[in-house]
């Protein structure tokens, strides 16, 4: 009887977290379906047709509203001299690409190399190193952005897409912790032995370490990427001239041109999302794996 | 050279050329942390006792921005109104951690489809903010007043509903992190401590109130702190909805108000008021983050 209870009780649970779940779901899936199809639509369509596909009394499926958001979507940004100029998507782009491979890769390496020394070695730079990190990320600093734009600006740092990767390339965040996890878990037994063999420590970092924590490496940079890509506050503010797609797509959303219709500016979002939504549906499973891990760790 | 001297003379060799190696390898990553916090920070703090006096110049004042600062909230009903949203967005922040829990163990439980369902809880986090808002934008002023047949839908995002619309959305976007990362944390759970309650008969409520809660409870510690420590800073997704300084007051958050400075100010002159807003915001936030912190470890559930 009792466990007959337990049963129904189990059932239920699974009945109430499906159509829980489920809901969720649909709250996510439906609206991204409906702008892939609404981004398909003529004005007309979008204002008496919002709900539906298509119609082809409104003009039917307007597979030209990707072209012209990439011909239309620009923003104006001020220049050195004062005047005014048009960045267009192509410029967005490659800023985009610079900004997320650069930050990314900078980024990557203070983790790495902080992690692994702060795992491998046992010296006090290693202690000072665990501990700022903790510290760091134990206590909440508010309001220096300003000062931070002062400093950009004084080191040439300002403005400057370059520099601006150099100001990310911070270490005392989670990605250290996970990293320092995955180096700890390595025998020790495997850079004696290369060390009994002659090789040196950049050596073993690069041909023993670094391939044997390759996953989490992996998916730490994919996360990284996606978050660089998708960041606007900090472009906003270090990249006045050098808008990201992300950034621009913010921008355009609220510059009336004529040519930016609903339509086309959904257009333009599915555009500047799907990079990272390949990346992340082709490797989905590290990707989680590693926000996973950060559960490990906390 | 004898053996005593060969191994000496290696050993400082190798002692060396660790010293080398780390020096190399440390560089890079600790002049940008002295760079970027500490001299930032120690800027920071003194920025904060100075007046912009024109041409790049700053001259000392004392304590005359905190004074601004403080006084703000006494004459600036808009200010108060900030703190409040401010307050409200961390109490829903700290509701939605209990919701993650509770979602994370429907997953847990491997429910029907719970690798599909993992995949689209983290979907959000992987698409821009700004797509987002245009795409659920739209949705609400377009698409759920025709469904659902009730216009004033439409008005959702228009004061005095927007910030609690932006605050139930900002909070559907944000599941897919905190509920992989409990995920991550339920995976450590003992199985013969659940296999312990299924031979006791605990269902799946008790389950998760006696066994789940207690062993994740380190990392609802965590979220909770994160949570408070972003009081004065978080502004969700107030600024992706809107267009620069648009945004009404009755919407704003203390963490909008402080970004927006930033990031609006062509000219210096506010950068000092800024800098006391966020030493006072600090000075406030670490007690509290250690309080709480203290008390959840002190009063909370022991591990099972």
């Amino acid at each position: 009887m009792r466990k007959s209870k337990i049963k129904r009780n189990n059932l239920l649970f699974i009945i109430v977290s499906t159509t829980f779940l489920s809901l969720y779901s649909l709250c996510i899936l439906y609206p991204m379906i409906w702008s892939l199809f609404s981004s398909l639509k003529g004005p007309l369509d979008f204002l008496y047709n919002p709900a539906g596909l298509p119609k082809e009394i409104y003009g039917g499926w307007q597979f030209e509203n990707y072209s012209t958001a990439l011909r239309v979507l620009f923003i104006s940004v001020s220049t050195a001299e004062g005047g005014s100029r048009a960045v267009y998507y192509g410029e967005m782009l490659l800023n985009a690409v610079i900004y997320t491979a650069g930050c990314t890769f900078v980024s990557l390496f203070s983790h790495t190399v902080t992690s692994y020394i702060a795992s491998r070695y046992k010296t006090v730079v290693s202690k000072i190193l665990y501990t700022m990190v903790i510290v760091v990320m134990a206590l909440p600093v508010v309001g220096s952005m300003p000062s931070e734009v002062q400093m950009t600006r004084a080191l040439g740092l300002y403005d400057n897409l370059f520099g601006v990767c150099i100001l990310k390339g911070g270490f005392a965040t989670m990605n250290f912790l996970i990293l320092y996890a995955s180096f700890k878990a390595i025998p020790a037994d495997f850079s004696e032995a290369a060390a009994l063999d002659g090789a040196g420590h950049f050596r073993i970092l690069l041909n023993i370490m670094l391939p044997m924590v390759r996953n989490s490496i992996l998916a730490i940079c994919l996360l990284s990427a996606i978050t660089y890509w998708n960041d606007y506050t900090t472009v906003g503010v270090f990249l006045p001239s050098h808008p990201t797609v992300t950034f621009g797509l913010y921008r355009f959303q609220y510059s009336y041109q004529p040519e930016s219709t609903p339509p086309v500016v959904l257009a333009a979002s599915l555009i500047s999302c799907l990079p990272v939504l390949l990346l992340f549906l082709a490797f989905r499973n590290k990707i989680l794996g590693a926000v996973m891990m950060g559960g490990l760790k906390g | 050279m004898d053996k005593t001297e060969k191994a000496k003379k290696f050993s400082s060799k190798a002692k060396i050329d660790k010293a080398v190696f780390m020096t190399i390898l440390l560089a890079f990553p600790l002049l940008q942390f002295f760079v970027f916090y500490i001299l930032v920070n120690f800027n920071s703090i003194l920025l904060a006792f100075k007046s912009y006096s024109g041409d790049d110049q700053y001259i000392w004042v004392g304590f005359d921005n905190f004074a601004k600062v403080i006084n703000s909230f006494r004459v600036d009903p808009g200010m108060v109104i900030m703190l409040k949203n401010s307050a409200i967005m961390a109490l829903f922040g700290i509701a939605m951690i209990f919701l993650n829990c509770v979602v994370t163990y429907m997953i847990f439980k491997k429910t029907i489809g719970s690798g599909f369902f993992k995949v689209v809880l983290f979907l959000p986090s992987v698409i821009s903010p700004i797509v987002l808002v245009v795409i659920y934008r739209s949705i609400i002023q377009n698409v759920l007043p025709v469904i659902f047949g009730v216009p004033s839908i439409g008005e959702w995002l228009n004061a005095p509903t927007a910030f609690y619309t932006i605050l139930l959305l900002g909070g559907l976007f944000g599941f897919g992190p905190a509920v992989l990362v409990f995920l991550g944390t339920m995976s450590t759970i003992s199985e013969s401590l659940l296999e312990y309650g299924k031979i006791d008969g605990m269902n799946s409520l008790r389950e998760f109130w006696h066994i789940i809660l207690p062993q994740i409870y380190p990392t609802i510690i965590s979220y909770t702190v994160i949570t408070i420590a972003t009081f004065f800073t978080n502004f969700g997704l107030i600024f992706a909805f809107f267009d620069v300084s648009k945004a009404e007051v009755a919407i704003q958050t203390l963490g909008y108000h402080l970004y927006v400075q930033v990031y609006a100010s062509v000219n210096y002159y506010i950068y000092p008021e800024i800098a006391a807003t966020g030493l006072l915001y600090t000075a406030l936030t670490i007690p509290v983050v250690f309080l709480v912190k203290n008390c959840m470890e002190k009063f909370g559930p022991r591990d099972y």
